[in-house]
């Protein structure tokens, strides 16, 4: 057994490759397709979900660090697309300070966000996503061993998905695959199902987290008008997916599958997994294959990562939450570096008691990430 | 003495309320029906999503005065009960004035056929509320009928509710001290969760939840309660454990975003606590009878809880089955009647 003081952090962030830097990897037609201006990047969507300027998107020292990076979308920087191929040496440097030299750091798994959910034309979406993996292979994980990457996928073209995730299977740096939180239909909807699939197939967890820009409004009554009410709503979003998850019989289909929830919080699961757990004693000869209260599959197949914390004033009632939980095994660490939240991650984790501390520390992500788990079988 | 927060009557016919409405509405709706934005079809949800033992000979379930008494108000010694019916949802998807000729009609009949029947009856008033012009009208017609006690919106709207498109009908809420009552459900042109469509029932129903807390956050956020101090807003039908967790996820998301909301002088969680109430119903049931009683001390929900049973709805709660659990009597008391009594202002 590993060190009790170990740490996973399981939600950390890489800066975003400027359209420039995608198409040196990519295909000559698409180059001439960005240079005739038919398609500038995703910047602009990238920004709705992380605004540059933002006090939650980075911080001052962050921004200021990377802001001279060229080739690079840096968290908090708005740049040219140039086409010159990055350099994240600056980036690296904060990443490394502010978590890979953390005591104890085992593994740290990183999300590159692009935003492809936005764009609706297939083989440009299938082949920027291909095109962000291996660069994120190349430029970040081949810089430290201890970082994992996401898998970005078309995610609005479920096959050509499952085929990115098939393309990565055998490069173990992967541990993950990655979806934003808002999609266009619930992902519990049978057309997601070949991602689930194909995640599942090669002990990849898929990952919802904060973010999705896919034209449908983010509540259930339409735009709302601040980007806090966005911030603060994302919670909600991520109740919708949960719900659809649970009851769709994904985890009946696929029983290898698992789900993080990642900077969507998790104050807000006992209330979802008791509403659900009631209505599925009236409701459930609609949805025979939900054999089981809808929270023995979330509590088997499902964590969440800790940041944001959404902490009361004071800790008891925080300490409730955790254990309306229903399990020790449940939470993830995460920095969530180098977004900004109220309460330190690691304030947090103080306040748990012991054996819960070193589970969310490390031995719950070591024993639900397939691939995370210690094993001879995956090499990279 | 138990007040009852949610129970909703119903014409036995459509044509029965039509009927109140001027020749050239009730003509639009016989030849081409009630219109608006359709909902998808979702298969366990019934006819009127009732109870199967609800229906009386004629007509639909609510729908019968009597059958009311019998199964509700005498059965269970309600004292006060507050109508609302869900034909407001159709109403608020129509064109303006058909929505306000509809509304107008459901506020007479509900006079006349229920408030002036039983003296236990009270009722929200339904409005047009997608049309503030429209809505404001209607609110002035029964403002000083002291039997109508709030102003009934729906859960799905065309926006968020804090948006400026529905203040001049706080105003007039604020103005007459009539609470706006927002209820679950409503077809407001938007999917019905936040991800899109979804394909099952439950889905629909537990997405009350989401609804619910969307107004909480837009209504705070827009600053609602800064333009509106006398304001006061109460949920119906979406639980409320989650209260005291989306009041810290606000206040610790403010105490980093508040340049964005200089419109707020003070912390998030304090308009909610000052501002909102909830109904009961459909209770909630934590695995542990202890851990209700802690999210509402965490929530700080003890004078914000209103009893409610939903009749003649399928997921009713009966008031002798629920509130039985570990809640002390004193609790109890302020869920029953005392919160919605000192909220009504009743004597």
């Amino acid at each position: 057994m590993t060190a009790p003081d170990s740490l996973i952090d399981c939600d950390v962030h890489l800066p975003a490759p400027t359209p420039g830097t995608l198409l040196q990897e990519m295909a000559p037609h698409w180059r001439e397709y960005f240079k005739a201006g038919t398609f500038q990047g995703t910047a602009s969507l990238i920004n709705s979900i992380y605004p540059p300027g933002a006090p939650t998107t980075s911080s001052d020292e962050v921004r200021a660090a990377t802001s001279a990076q060229p080739g690079l979308r840096l968290v908090g920087m708005r740049d040219k697309a140039d086409g010159i191929r990055s350099s994240g040496d600056a980036y690296f440097a904060l990443l490394r300070e502010n978590v890979l030299d953390q005591p104890g750091l085992e593994a740290a798994v990183a999300n590159c966000y692009t935003a492809l959910e936005g764009v609706r034309h297939p083989y440009l979406a299938a082949d920027l996503a291909t095109a962000t993996n291996d660069w994120v292979a190349r430029e970040w994980l081949a810089r430290d061993p201890r970082l994992k990457g996401s898998i970005a996928v078309p995610v609005l073209f479920p096959e050509a998905a499952a085929k990115e995730v098939g393309r990565l299977a055998a490069d173990a740096g992967f541990v993950q695959v990655l979806l934003p939180a808002r999609s266009p239909e619930p992902y519990g909807t049978r057309r997601y199902w070949p991602i689930f699939a194909a995640a599942a197939e090669h002990g990849l967890v898929v990952a919802l987290h904060f973010g999705g820009v896919v034209g449908i409004p983010p509540t259930s009554s339409g735009w709302p008008s601040y980007y806090i009410e966005e911030f603060v709503g994302m919670a909600q979003v991520f109740q919708a997916q949960v719900m659809s998850l649970l009851i769709s019989g994904v985890f009946e289909e696929y029983p290898d599958l698992r789900i993080s929830l990642c900077e969507g919080g998790f104050t807000w699961l006992p209330t979802l997994m008791w509403h659900l757990d009631k209505r599925w004693k009236g409701l459930r000869r609609d949805v025979p294959w939900v054999r089981r209260e809808p929270s023995a599959y979330l509590r088997e197949r499902v964590r969440a990562t800790i940041q944001p914390v959404d902490a009361p004033p004071s800790p008891e009632p925080l300490l409730d939450i955790v254990s309306a939980l229903g399990s020790d095994d449940f939470l993830l660490y995460a920095s969530d570096f180098p977004h900004v939240h109220a309460t330190a991650a690691d304030e947090f984790v103080a306040l748990l008691p012991a054996n819960l501390r070193a589970n969310v520390r490390s031995r719950t992500a070591r024993s639900f990430y397939p691939r995370l788990t210690p094993q001879p079988a995956l090499s990279r | 003495l138990i007040i009852d927060f949610d129970v909703h009557q119903a014409p036995p016919t459509p044509k029965h309320l039509f009927g109140r409405m001027s020749p050239r509405w009730q003509r639009r709706l016989e030849q081409f029906e009630l219109r608006g934005p359709r909902e998808a079809h979702y298969s366990v949800s019934g006819r009127f999503s009732t109870r199967a033992d609800a229906w009386p000979e004629k007509g639909v379930p609510g729908s019968d005065l009597d059958l009311m008494r019998e199964q509700l108000l005498d059965r269970y010694g309600i004292n006060l009960a507050v109508l609302g019916t869900t034909l407001q949802i159709d109403a608020a998807a129509q064109p303006r004035d058909l929505g306000a000729a509809m509304t107008s009609a459901i506020n007479d009949w509900t006079r006349s056929e229920w408030l002036d029947k039983d003296d236990r009856l009270l009722a929200s008033i339904c409005t047009p509320f997608e049309y503030g012009d429209a809505a404001v009208k209607e609110i002035e017609r029964w403002a000083g009928d002291r039997r109508f006690v709030a102003v009934l919106f729906n859960g799905r709207t065309e926006r968020p509710l804090g948006n400026p498109k529905y203040w001049p009908i706080f105003e007039a809420a604020e103005r007459h001290g009539l609470p706006i009552e927002v209820h679950v459900a409503g077809i407001g042109g938007n999917l019905m969760t936040s991800v899109g469509l979804p394909t099952y029932y439950i889905e629909n129903h537990t997405g009350h939840l989401q609804d619910m807390q969307t107004h909480v956050v837009s209504l705070v956020l827009e600053g609602v309660f800064e333009r509106f101090p006398k304001l006061r807003v109460v949920l119906v039908e979406g639980g409320f454990s989650w209260v005291g967790p989306l009041k810290w996820r606000l206040d610790r998301s403010w105490q980093v975003l508040r340049d964005e909301v200089p419109h707020l002088s003070r912390p998030p969680s304090e308009y909610v606590s000052e501002h909102c109430w909830f109904t009961t119903q459909p209770m909630e049931e934590p695995p542990r009878a202890e851990q209700l009683t802690k999210l509402i001390e965490a929530g700080q929900l003890a004078d914000r809880l209103l009893f409610s049973t939903d009749y003649p709805h399928w997921d009713f709660d009966a008031p002798d089955a629920v509130l039985t659990s570990g809640l002390d009597e004193a609790l109890k008391t302020k869920i029953r009647s005392e919160n919605a009594r000192l909220l009504l202002g009743l004597q």
